[in-house]
C-alpha cells in the first residue's frame, strides 16, 4: 500500500487487522465478517489470524525476545508456546539472544524479534507498517527478506505500507491510497 | 489439537495472567512505592488499632476479678447491707467490705485538699497486691497507734499539702497519721474518674472520722470471693441471681468479674472506634494515591497493553492481567501494614505499659489482622477498577501513530459495577465491623459527600480554567493551561491535597474545641465549688457561713439524695434498651432531689408541676430528652430504689434542663414529701460573679474545711482539670494516628506530583527549545500550584469545617466554636507544602538538557 501521509494506509491496515471497526460496509479476512464478531472474538481472531509489524517494533520491555515471540502463542493457548517461540527465533538467526530483554537488542534485532513474533502463530494474513523506517539500509533489507520469506515459506497474504517504491515493486499488488480512497491497484 | 493438549492448553490458560502480571512486575516495584507505603501505613493504622483494642478488652476480661476486687461485687449507696445479706454473702465466700467516699483533707498549718477515701477491711485485697513505699504490711500502715489511725495516699496528695509520710492530716473529726505512700492501687480502675488523690485508711478510722452521716454519700462495696472448687463464671452468674431473688429490695447493684468494668469496657471501644475511623480516613487517603499510581503505572503501560492486544490479547484478558498485579502489590502493602499493626500493642505495652493505666496484655489477635488485610485489598480494589477498566479500552490503533497517548474516558458499565461494588463492600465492612454503626454510618456518609465535593472542585476548577479570560502574561497563561489540559494533576492534586487538609482542619478542630471545654473556658455562669454532704440539721447555719465568707457570691443549696432506678413504666431497669444518650442513667445511682417549685435552669415542657403544698402519692418530674430515651411518658410509674426503700413515682411533667451551665441539675425531682422520714444532706453550688480567684476559692476552701469538717469541697475548675487530663490523653492518640493520616496525604500528593513528572519535563523541555527561560517556567509552575493549592485549600477547610461540626455537635453533644486561625494556619500550610512539593518535582524538569530528552521522544 502506497500513498501520502494521511490517505488512509494505516487506517486501512488496522481495519484488516481486525484493530479499528469500518464506519460502514463489510470486511471480510480469512473469511470471517469482521464486523460481524465482537471485541473478545476479534481479538482471538488477530491471535489466530493475523501477524503485525510495526515501524517501532514495539516489543514488550519486560519480557525477553523468547517471552515476547511466545505471547501470542500463549494468548491463543497452545501448550508448546515456548518451544515454538524458540524455533521461530532460531529461524530469524537469533537463537544467541532469546534470553535478552529488548532494550540489550539493537533495533535490527529487535525488528527480527517483532517478526518472529507475527509470524509464530502461523498467521492467514502479515500486516507490517513501514517495518524499516527506523532501519538502516542494510538491517532493513534483511528484515523485509525475512518477511517475503515467511510469505513465501507459510503461504500467507502479506500486507506492507511504505513509501520505498523499490520494495513496494517486490509485491505482486500495488494499491494507491489518496484522501482515504483506493486511487488505483497495479501489478509492478 | 489432542484432548491432552487441550487440557494443558486450558490449564496453562488459568495461570496466563498470573504469569504475564509477573513478567511486567520485572521492571520492579518502581512507580508502586507510594501504593505499597499508603496500603501499608493504612493497614498498620487499622490492624494496629484493632490489636490493641482487643489487647486491652482481653486485659481487662483477663484481670477482671483484680480489677472488680474480687468474683463478684455488690455496691450500695449510703447504706450497709443488713445482717441478713451479709450471712447470704459469708455463705457464699470470703466477702472484702470497702467504703470510698470523698472527704476534706486538712494539715495543722490550714492546708486542705479533696481526697477519695476508701476504708477497708482486713480481708481487702482478696486479688491481687497493694503496694506501698517504703514496703510494709498494708494492716500494719493502717493500724491504730497510740490512738492515731494510719494511711496509705497516693504522692499526689502528699504533693499537693506538702508532706511526706509521718505527717499527721485531719479528716472529719479524726487525726490520722500518713504511714506510707501508695503506689499501687489493684482494684483502682473499677473506681473511674477520681476527682482527688486516694487516701486508704482502715474502716475503723472512717467511723472515727465522723463523715458516716445519715444520708451522706458514701458508697459500699462488697467483694465476694468464691470458693476456689467453684468459681466458675456459671457459679458466679447463680449467686448473683440469688442475690437478686433472695433481697429484691436491697439496691445493690450486683457486677461479676466479667464485667468488672463496663464503662471502661465502653469507652475503650468507643476511643477504639474513632482511632478506626482515622485509621480508615488514613486508608482512604491512601486510595486517591493507589488510584493515582495504577493510573500512572496504565499510562506508562499503555503501548505494552496495546501491544498486548494487537497479539491477541481480549480487552478483559489485559484487565486480568494488570487486576492481578494490583491484588499483588496491595497484598504486599497489606501485609507489610499487617505486620506493623501487630506488633503496635507489643511495642505500646513495651513503652508506655508502666504510664497508661490499663491492662494491656499483647498477643497476636488474628480476626484484626485479616480484617485490616481485607480493608487493604477492599481499599486498592475500590480506587484501581476505574482506572483498571479503562485500561480495557486501550486503543491498538494508537500503535501504528506516533505516540500512545493515555484517552481519559469512561471505564465500560461491567468496570463501573464492580467499582460500585468495591465501594459497597468496603462501606458495609466499615458499617459492620464498628462499634457504633450510626457513627459509622454518618463517617461514611460524611465521607463520600467530602469525596464528591473535592471531585466537582476539581472539575469546577477545570472549568473555570478553561473558560478564564486569555491573560496576557505567557506565564500566567501556561500556568492557567496547565491547570485544565488533558492529563492535568488538577483532580489528584484537589483530592489528595482537599483530603488532608479536611482532616487536618477537621483534628485540630475537634482538638481545639475539647480543650477549650475542658480547660480554659467555663460557662459564665459555672458555679466555682460543689459543697457536698451538708448535713441537713447544719444547712442553715453552712448557708450563713458561706454568705458571710463570700459577701456578693451567690450560693445556691438544694436537699439531695441517691437512688438507682430498678423499673420504668414496669420494667425491670436490666430490660430496657435504652437509646445511646440515656443509658447513663441506668447504669449506677443517680442523685435524686425534690422541691416544691420547678428548679432553676430547668424549664417545664410537658405536663403540670405539683401544688406547692401537694401531699398525695409521690409524683415525679424527669428529663424529657431522658425521658425520651427510656421511652418514658407522662403518668408512667418509675420505681427508685433510695436507701434499700422502694419508692414508685408517676411521672408529672418533664424538663429540659441546659446540663452545661454546670449548675444543679437533675434528671429526676420528685415532690416535696416524696421521701419523707429519710436522711439525707444537702449540695451546694457557689457562684462569684467574676468567676472567682484563686486567692478567694483557696480561702473558702480553707474556712469551709476548719468550720465544717463533714462537708466536702469540690472545686469545679480541678474537677474539669482531671477530665481535662485524660481528654488530652485521647487527644494525643488522636493526633498520632491523624499525623499518620497527614503523612499518608504528603505521600499521596508527592506521588500524584511525580507522576506528572514526565509531562513536566516533556512541557520544559519544548517550551526552552522555544526560547523560554528556567525563571519563567518556575514562575508559571508556581503560580499554577499557588491557584491549586490555594482553591483546593479553601474547599478543604470547609470540608473539614463541616466534618468537625458534625463530629462535635451531633456525635459528641458539645458545643462548638469556630477558631478560624488554626484553620487558616492548616490551609497555608497546605498550600505552601503543594508549592514546595511540586517545585521539587519541577526543579529536576526544569534543569534537563533538551536534546537527550528531544532525541527520544
Amino acid at each position: 500500500m502506497v500513498g501520502p501521509s494521511g490517505s488512509g494506509k494505516s487506517t486501512l491496515l488496522m481495519v484488516m487487522a481486525g484493530l479499528e471497526r469500518s464506519d460502514s460496509g463489510m470486511v471480510t479476512v480469512a473469511g470471517e465478517d469482521l464486523n460481524a464478531l465482537d471485541e473478545d472474538a476479534l481479538a482471538r481472531f488477530r491471535g489466530r489470524h493475523v501477524g503485525i509489524v510495526f515501524q517501532s517494533f514495539h516489543l514488550i520491555p519486560t519480557m525477553t525476545a523468547l517471552e515476547n515471540v511466545a505471547v501470542p502463542l500463549e494468548l491463543a493457548g497452545i501448550a508448546d508456546a515456548q518451544e515454538r517461540a524458540r524455533d521461530e527465533l532460531v529461524g530469524v538467526g537469533l537463537d544467541g539472544r532469546l534470553h535478552h530483554y529488548p532494550a540489550e537488542l539493537s533495533g535490527g534485532e529487535q525488528q527480527r524479534v517483532a517478526v518472529a513474533r507475527a509470524l509464530a502463530p502461523n498467521p492467514a494474513i502479515m500486516v507490517a507498517d513501514e517495518p524499516t523506517g527506523n532501519l538502516d539500509e542494510d538491517t532493513g533489507k534483511q528484515i523485509i527478506d525475512l518477511l517475503f520469506a515467511g510469505h513465501a515459506q507459510r503461504g500467507s497474504t502479506l500486507v506492507l505500507v511504505t513509501h520505498d517504491s523499490a520494495l513496494a515493486a517486490r509485491c505482486g499488488r500495488i494499491v494507491r491510497l489518496r484522501s482515504g480512497r483506493i486511487d488505483g491497484v497495479s501489478a509492478p | 489439537m489432542s484432548v491432552a493438549t487441550i487440557a494443558t492448553a486450558r490449564d496453562n490458560d488459568r495461570w496466563l495472567p498470573l504469569r504475564f502480571a509477573l513478567r511486567e512486575m520485572r521492571g520492579g516495584l518502581r512507580g508502586f512505592y507510594v501504593f505499597i507505603t499508603t496500603i501499608a501505613l493504612g493497614s498498620m493504622a487499622i490492624a494496629g488499632v484493632g490489636s490493641l483494642a482487643a489487647s486491652l478488652t482481653s486485659g481487662l476480661a483477663r484481670q477482671g476479678q483484680v480489677i472488680l476486687g474480687g468474683d463478684l461485687s455488690f455496691t450500695l449507696v449510703q447504706q450497709e447491707v443488713t445482717p441478713d445479706e451479709r450471712a447470704f454473702l459469708d455463705h457464699h465466700g470470703k466477702v472484702s467490705s470497702a467504703a470510698t467516699l470523698r472527704a476534706m483533707a486538712r494539715t495543722a498549718d490550714g492546708k486542705a485538699a479533696l481526697v477519695e477515701m476508701k476504708a477497708i477491711d482486713g480481708a481487702y485485697p482478696l486479688f491481687g497486691q497493694t503496694v506501698l513505699d517504703p514496703p510494709g504490711v498494708l494492716a500494719d500502715a493502717l493500724a491504730q497507734r497510740d490512738g492515731i489511725f494510719g494511711a496509705a495516699a497516693d504522692p499526689v496528695l502528699l504533693t499537693r499539702l506538702g508532706i511526706k509520710p509521718g505527717a499527721r492530716i485531719t479528716i472529719g473529726n479524726a487525726t490520722i497519721e500518713i504511714r506510707a505512700a501508695l503506689t499501687s492501687e489493684p482494684d483502682k480502675l473499677a473506681g473511674g474518674i477520681g476527682f482527688g488523690p486516694r487516701l486508704l485508711v482502715s474502716e475503723a478510722a472512717l467511723r472515727a472520722t465522723g463523715l458516716l452521716q445519715p444520708g451522706s454519700l458514701v458508697r459500699w462495696h462488697y467483694r465476694l470471693r468464691l470458693p476456689a472448687n467453684d468459681s466458675s463464671d456459671a457459679a458466679a452468674k447463680a449467686v448473683a441471681a440469688q442475690a437478686r431473688s433472695a433481697f429484691p429490695e436491697a439496691g445493690w447493684d450486683i457486677r461479676s468479674r466479667s464485667n468488672a468494668s463496663p464503662q471502661l469496657e465502653r469507652n475503650v471501644e468507643r476511643f477504639t472506634q474513632f482511632l478506626a475511623i482515622v485509621g480508615l480516613t488514613a486508608l482512604l487517603v491512601g486510595g486517591v494515591g493507589v488510584g493515582n499510581a495504577v493510573k500512572s503505572h496504565l499510562d506508562r503501560r499503555c503501548e505494552t497493553i496495546a501491544t498486548l492486544k494487537a497479539l491477541g490479547a481480549s480487552g478483559r484478558r489485559i484487565f486480568a492481567v494488570y487486576l492481578m498485579q494490583v491484588l499483588m502489590l496491595a497484598a504486599i502493602g497489606g501485609a507489610i501494614g499487617m505486620v506493623l499493626g501487630a506488633i503496635l500493642p507489643f511495642l505500646i505495652a513495651w513503652t508506655l505499659g508502666a504510664i497508661i493505666p490499663l491492662p494491656i496484655e499483647p498477643a497476636l489477635h488474628p480476626a484484626e489482622l485479616v480484617s485490616a488485610l481485607i480493608y487493604g485489598l477492599m481499599t486498592a480494589l475500590a480506587f484501581a477498577l476505574w482506572p483498571l477498566g479503562r485500561a480495557h479500552d486501550v486503543p491498538v490503533g494508537a500503535l501504528f501513530r506516533d505516540t500512545v497517548a493515555p484517552q481519559p474516558r469512561w471505564p465500560r458499565k461491567t468496570y463501573l459495577a464492580l467499582t460500585a461494588l468495591a465501594v459497597l463492600t468496603l462501606t458495609t465492612l466499615a458499617i459492620v465491623l464498628a462499634y457504633d454503626r450510626h457513627v459509622a454510618i454518618i463517617y461514611v456518609a460524611v465521607a463520600a459527600g467530602v469525596f464528591v465535593t473535592l471531585r466537582l472542585v476539581a472539575a469546577l476548577l477545570m472549568l473555570a480554567a478553561r473558560h478564564a479570560p486569555r491573560a496576557r502574561s505567557t506565564v500566567l497563561r501556561m500556568a492557567v493551561a496547565n491547570i485544565h489540559r488533558p492529563g492535568a494533576l488538577t483532580a489528584t492534586i484537589v483530592l489528595s491535597l482537599g483530603l488532608g487538609i479536611a482532616l487536618l482542619v477537621t483534628v485540630i478542630e475537634i482538638d481545639g474545641n475539647l480543650q477549650r471545654q475542658f480547660s480554659n473556658e467555663l460557662p459564665a455562669k459555672a458555679p466555682s465549688f460543689y459543697f457536698l454532704d451538708i448535713p441537713a440539721d447544719q444547712a442553715t447555719r453552712f448557708d450563713a457561713f458561706v454568705r458571710e465568707q463570700a459577701p456578693g457570691a451567690k450560693l445556691e443549696e438544694v436537699p439531695m439524695l441517691r437512688g438507682r432506678i430498678i423499673s420504668a413504666n414496669g420494667i425491670p431497669a436490666e430490660q430496657i434498651k435504652p437509646k445511646d444518650g440515656a443509658a447513663w442513667v441506668l447504669q449506677s445511682d443517680r442523685g435524686i432531689t425534690y422541691a416544691s417549685e420547678v428548679p432553676a435552669g430547668s424549664r417545664l415542657v410537658e405536663g403540670k408541676w405539683w401544688a406547692p403544698d401537694y401531699r398525695g402519692p409521690p409524683l415525679l418530674s424527669f428529663e424529657k430528652k431522658i425521658a425520651d430515651g427510656l421511652g418514658l411518658r407522662l403518668g408512667d410509674p418509675v420505681t427508685v430504689n433510695v436507701l434499700g426503700r422502694n419508692i414508685t413515682a408517676r411521672i408529672a411533667n418533664m424538663r429540659t434542663v441546659d446540663w452545661e451551665s454546670l449548675g444543679i441539675n437533675f434528671v429526676m425531682v420528685f415532690s416535696p414529701h416524696a421521701f419523707d422520714g429519710a436522711p439525707h444532706t444537702h449540695l451546694a453550688t457557689l457562684t462569684y460573679a467574676d468567676g472567682g480567684t484563686p486567692v478567694q476559692e483557696g480561702a473558702i476552701t480553707r474556712a469551709v474545711a476548719d468550720a465544717f469538717p463533714m462537708v466536702t469541697a469540690l472545686r469545679v475548675k480541678d474537677a474539669l482539670e482531671a477530665i481535662g487530663a485524660i481528654v488530652a490523653n485521647l487527644v494525643l492518640a488522636i493526633r498520632g494516628a491523624s499525623a499518620l493520616t497527614l503523612v499518608i496525604a504528603a505521600l499521596v500528593l508527592g506521588g500524584a506530583l511525580a507522576a506528572g513528572h514526565r509531562h513536566r519535563v516533556y512541557d520544559a523541555v519544548i517550551l526552552k527549545t522555544l526560547g523560554a527561560t528556567r525563571a519563567r517556567l518556575l514562575a508559571a509552575y508556581t503560580i499554577e500550584y499557588l491557584l491549586l493549592g490555594t482553591a483546593t485549600a479553601l474547599f478543604g477547610v470547609l470540608a473539614g469545617a463541616r466534618a468537625r461540626g458534625v463530629i462535635v455537635s451531633d456525635l459528641m453533644h458539645l458545643r462548638f466554636a469556630w477558631l478560624p486561625l488554626p484553620a487558616l494556619a492548616a490551609a497555608l500550610a497546605a498550600v505552601v507544602v503543594t508549592i514546595a512539593l511540586g517545585l521539587i518535582g519541577t526543579f529536576s524538569a526544569l534543569g534537563q538538557k533538551p536534546a537527550p530528552v528531544l532525541r527520544n521522544l
